[in-house]
C-alpha cells in the first residue's frame, strides 16, 4: 500500500524550501515502511517554476526512485517546456524516474 | 508639465550618465579590438565587442540620437558577420573598426552639440560607412572561416539555433526563472529538441533549495536572430553560461561548466573539437585575459559622482584633524578611559579613512590600455616593429593621480618609440631581435606605486646630451657631471626642442612637463640607461595626496612633518658630533659612513635656544639616505594634507602644509628637495 505526497499549489522558489524538508520526511518515512519507489502526485499544483522543478531533480539525484503519479496540467506543460517530459506519467502507464 | 517637457528633462538630466557610460562602452570597444589583433579567433572577445556596440546603439536610441544609432548599426552588422564567422578579420578591417571607433567616440562626445558635426566629419562619416558596407554586402558567403565551427554551416539567416544554457547559483535569488526564459525562447519558433541538464543538482539530502544548479539545451527552428535570442538572456547575463550557435548540429551531452570564466563553443561541444582542427588555438585552452581586460563589467560597480566622493574624504579630512584634538585634549586631562576612548575613536576614524580613499583608486591598466592605440599606431607610421607589454595593470592608484599621469606617460612612452627604439634593420645589424620590445610595468612598493616605461632600444646618447648641453649654457661647457646626472639633463627646461613635443589634448608635453608633473604629485622619475642595450625610467608616486602618515620635529616653535616611510632611523647627537666642512656643509659619522645632514634651524633661518643636544632624523630620499637635525621629536600621526599657498610655493624643501589637532600649522618637509640641499653650500632659504 502506497500513500501519495502531494506536492503543494505552488511549487515555486517561495515554497522550495518547506516542499523539500517535507518530502525529505516523506521520503524517510515511505523508505522504511516499504522498497517501493515513492508516488508523487502533482495534481494540485497550480503555480510551478524552475526552482520547484530543480526540487524534483534532486530527488532524482538520490538513490531513491520516485514516479510521478499524477500531474496537472500547468505541471505537465512546464516539465514539457523545461525537457523534463520524461517525469510525466507515459499514457500507458506510469514512467519511473531513477536517478 | 507636459509629458513632452518631462521627457525633455529626463533627457537632459540623464543625458551624462548615457554620454560617460557609452565612452566606456567605446573604450572597452578599442581594447578589445586591440586584443582581437593578436587573437583574431576568441571568440569571446567578438562577442564582447558585440555586445558593446549593441549597448552604444540601443542606449542612444533611447535618447533619440539617431546619427549615434545609424553609424553603430553598421558596424554591428560587420561585428555580427564577425561572430557568426563569415567574415574574417584582417588587419585592414582592423583599421577600419578602430577609425570606425572613433567615429562613434566623436558622434557621442558631441551628441549634445548640433554645431560640432563639420562637413569634414560627415565627409569621413560618409566614407567609413562605405567602407562598412563595402565589406558586409560583398561578403555574401562563409569565406575563410575563423569561427570554432568547423563544418560548412550556412549563416544565420533563418535556419534556427542550437541554445546551450548554464545558470549560475544566483539565478533564484535574483529574481529569475529559468523555466520562464524557457517558455520564451519558445514563443520564438518551434522547439526541435530540449533537455534539462540536472545532472548539477545535488541529492535532496544535500541541496540548497533556493539555489540553482540547472541548465538546459534547446534546439530551437526560428527565424530570430542571435541578437533575439541573446535577448532572451540579456537579464541574466551575469548568472549564465550562455552558448548559441547556428542549428544543423546534433545536441552535445551535457558539458562540464567552468569555474569562471565563459566558454568557448569548442569546449561546450566536444564533437566540435575534433572536426576543427585548424582552430586549435581556442579550441582546448580556456580564454584567459580576455575576461578582466577591457570588458565592461556589467552590474557590479555604483557609478558615483566624482566630487561628491571628494567632498565626503574632505570631511574625513577634518574628522581626523578633530579626532587628534580630542585625543590632545584627553591627553592634558590625563584620564585613562577618556584617553582610551579617544584612542579606539581614531583607530575607527583610520579605518574610515583607508577605506573611503581606498574608493577612488582605480587600477592603472585602464589608462595604460588607452597607450596600445597610440604606440600602434605611432610605430607603424615610424616604420617600427614594437611588442607593447603591460603588466601590473591590476596595481591600483588615485582616480586623480591616474589622469595626470597619463600625459607624462603617453610623452615618456611616445619618447622610447622616437628615440629609443631603433627600425627593424638597424636593430638586427645591432644583433637584436626585429621586433622591439616597449614595456610598461606597474607596481606597489611600501606606500608608493613604481610606474616602469623599459624599452630595449638605443638608451641615451649621453655624448650628444652633454653636447646640447654644452651648448644650451645647461651645464658649464667643459665641465662633464655624472652619468646619472648626465641622463637627467634631457629634463631640464630648454633641454627639447620643439619637434620634440607631444601633441596631446592640444597641450605641448615636453619632458620638463614630464618631470613637473611627476613632482607635483610628489613623485620622482630616476633614469637606468644603457647605451645599445636599453633605457628604463622608473617614476615613483605616492598612493594618495590627501592624508599622510607623519612623523613629527621641531625646531623652536616650529613643528615640521615628516612622510613616515621616509624615516629610517632617530640619532641623538651630541653637537659635537656634527661636522661642518669649509663649505659649510654638515655631514655626521653613521657606522663608519659619512651621512650628509641639513640643519633645519640654519636653512629656515628659525630662532630657537640653541640647544647642545641636537637629534638626527635619518630619512631616505630618491638621491640617498641623508640627516634631517632637528631638535624635538613629537612622534607619529596622521594628518591631513594642505597644499602650500601661493606665498609659499617658492620655498624649498616644504611641499605643503598640514593642520595639527590644536589648530597649529606644521609644515611637510619635501626629503627629495632637502637632499639635493645636502650636497650644495650651507644656505638660508627665505621663509
Amino acid at each position: 500500500m502506497s500513500q501519495e505526497f502531494e506536492l503543494p499549489a505552488e511549487l515555486t522558489i517561495y515554497s522550495v524550501m518547506q516542499t523539500r524538508d517535507a518530502l525529505l520526511a516523506y521520503a524517510d518515512q515511505a523508505r522504511s515502511a516499504s522498497d517501493a519507489p515513492l508516488e508523487l502526485s502533482a495534481r494540485d499544483v497550480t503555480q510551478v517554476d524552475a526552482a520547484g522543478l530543480q526540487l524534483l531533480a534532486a530527488l532524482a539525484n538520490t538513490p531513491l526512485s520516485w514516479t510521478l503519479v499524477h500531474s496537472s496540467d500547468v505541471f505537465t506543460e512546464a516539465c514539457q517546456t523545461m525537457g523534463l517530459a520524461h517525469w510525466l506519467p507515459a499514457a500507458s502507464g506510469e514512467a519511473e524516474v531513477t536517478a | 508639465m507636459s509629458s513632452a517637457d518631462s521627457d525633455a528633462d529626463f533627457i537632459a538630466q540623464a543625458m551624462p550618465a548615457f554620454i560617460s557610460e557609452a565612452v566606456e562602452q567605446t573604450e572597452a570597444i578599442e581594447s578589445l579590438l586591440l586584443q582581437l589583433e593578436e587573437n583574431p579567433s576568441e571568440r569571446e572577445l567578438l562577442d564582447s565587442l558585440f555586445r558593446c556596440a549593441h549597448t552604444v546603439k540601443g542606449s542612444a536610441g533611447i535618447f533619440g540620437l539617431s546619427k549615434v544609432v545609424e553609424f553603430t548599426h553598421h558596424v554591428e552588422t560587420l561585428l555580427d558577420q564577425m561572430r557568426d564567422g563569415v567574415t574574417a578579420l584582417t588587419p585592414e578591417l582592423s583599421t577600419l573598426l578602430l577609425q570606425c571607433n572613433d567615429q562613434i567616440k566623436f558622434l557621442v562626445a558631441t551628441a549634445n552639440n548640433e554645431g560640432a558635426d563639420t562637413p569634414e566629419e560627415r565627409d569621413t562619416r560618409a566614407a567609413l560607412v562605405a567602407q562598412l558596407r563595402a565589406v558586409t554586402e560583398g561578403s555574401g558567403t562563409a569565406s575563410q572561416s575563423v569561427a570554432p565551427v568547423a563544418s560548412a554551416v550556412a549563416p544565420s539567416a533563418g535556419a534556427g539555433w542550437c541554445i546551450q544554457a548554464i545558470f549560475g547559483p544566483e539565478l533564484f535569488r535574483n529574481g529569475m526563472d529559468a523555466l520562464s526564459i524557457a517558455r520564451y525562447l519558445g514563443g520564438m519558433g518551434t522547439v526541435r529538441a530540449m533537455r534539462a541538464h540536472t545532472e548539477r543538482v545535488p541529492a535532496l539530502t544535500q541541496m540548497d533549495a533556493e539555489t540553482c544548479y540547472l541548465g538546459f539545451a534547446m534546439e530551437l527552428d526560428t527565424q530570430a536572430s542571435r541578437a533575439d535570442i541573446e535577448g532572451a538572456f540579456s537579464f541574466v547575463m551575469d548568472d549564465c553560461q550562455l552558448d548559441v550557435q547556428p542549428l544543423g548540429l546534433p545536441l552535445a551531452p551535457a558539458p562540464e561548466p567552468e569555474p569562471e570564466s565563459s566558454v568557448t563553443a569548442a569546449t561546450l561541444l566536444p564533437t566540435q573539437a575534433v572536426a576543427a582542427p585548424e582552430n586549435a588555438i581556442s579550441v582546448p585552452s580556456k580564454p584567459t585575459k580576455t575576461r578582466d581586460a577591457g570588458v565592461v563589467d556589467e552590474g557590479r560597480y555604483i557609478r558615483v559622482q566624482a566630487d561628491r566622493l571628494d567632498a565626503v574624504i574632505n570631511l574625513l579630512g577634518e574628522l581626523v584633524i578633530a579626532g587628534a584634538g580630542a585625543s590632545l585634549l584627553a591627553r592634558q586631562k590625563q584620564q585613562t578611559e577618556l584617553t582610551e576612548a579617544t584612542l579606539h575613536m581614531n583607530r575607527l576614524i583610520e579605518e574610515v579613512r583607508n577605506g573611503t580613499l581606498g574608493l577612488r583608486m582605480v587600477p592603472v591598466g585602464e589608462t595604460f590600455s588607452r597607450f596600445r592605440r597610440v604606440v600602434r599606431d605611432t610605430a607603424s607610421t615610424l616604420g617600427k616593429e614594437v611588442n607593447f607589454e603591460i603588466i601590473g595593470g591590476d596595481a591600483e592608484l588615485d582616480k586623480s593621480m591616474v589622469e595626470k599621469i597619463a600625459d607624462p606617460l603617453m610623452h615618456l612612452v611616445r619618447n622610447s618609440l622616437d628615440h629609443g627604439l631603433e627600425p627593424p634593420d638597424e636593430r638586427m645589424a645591432a644583433g637584436k631581435n626585429r621586433v622591439g620590445t616597449l614595456k610598461l610595468i606597474a607596481q606597489h612598493e611600501t606606500g608608493a606605486i613604481l610606474i616602469r616605461i623599459e624599452d630595449d632600444g638605443r638608451g641615451i646618447n649621453r655624448e650628444r646630451v652633454l653636447q646640447r648641453a654644452w651648448s644650451r649654457g645647461l651645464v658649464e661647457p667643459g665641465v662633464t657631471p655624472s652619468d646619472d646626472a648626465i641622463n637627467m639633463l634631457i629634463f631640464e627646461p630648454g633641454f627639447s626642442t620643439a619637434e620634440q613635443v607631444t601633441n596631446l589634448s592640444g597641450r605641448g608635453v615636453g619632458m620638463d612637463v614630464v618631470r613637473r608633473n611627476i613632482e607635483s604629485l610628489r613623485g620622482s622619475l630616476k633614469l637606468h640607461s644603457i647605451p645599445g642595450v636599453g633605457l628604463q625610467v622608473d617614476i615613483r608616486l605616492p598612493l594618495t595626496l590627501a592624508i599622510i602618515d607623519s612623523f613629527m620635529v621641531a625646531v623652536g616653535k616650529t613643528k615640521f612633518v615628516l612622510p613616515l616611510e621616509a624615516v629610517v632611523e632617530v640619532i641623538e647627537a651630541a653637537d659635537d658630533k656634527v661636522k661642518v666642512d669649509e663649505l659649510g656643509r654638515h655631514c655626521l659619522e653613521l657606522r663608519g659612513a659619512v651621512l650628509p645632514t641639513v640643519r633645519l634651524r640654519q636653512l629656515y633661518a628659525l630662532e630657537s635656544s640653541d640647544p647642545d643636544r641636537v637629534s638626527v632624523v635619518v630619512v631616505h630620499s630618491h638621491e640617498g639616505k641623508f640627516g634631517i637635525e632637528v631638535e624635538a621629536l613629537l612622534g607619529q600621526q596622521q594628518t591631513v594634507i594642505k597644499p602650500l599657498g601661493r606665498l609659499f610655493k617658492a620655498i624649498r624643501g616644504i611641499s605643503g602644509t598640514s593642520i595639527l589637532g590644536n589648530g597649529e600649522v606644521a609644515l611637510i618637509l619635501d626629503t627629495n628637495a632637502l637632499a639635493r640641499l645636502t650636497s650644495s653650500e650651507a644656505e638660508t632659504v627665505a621663509v
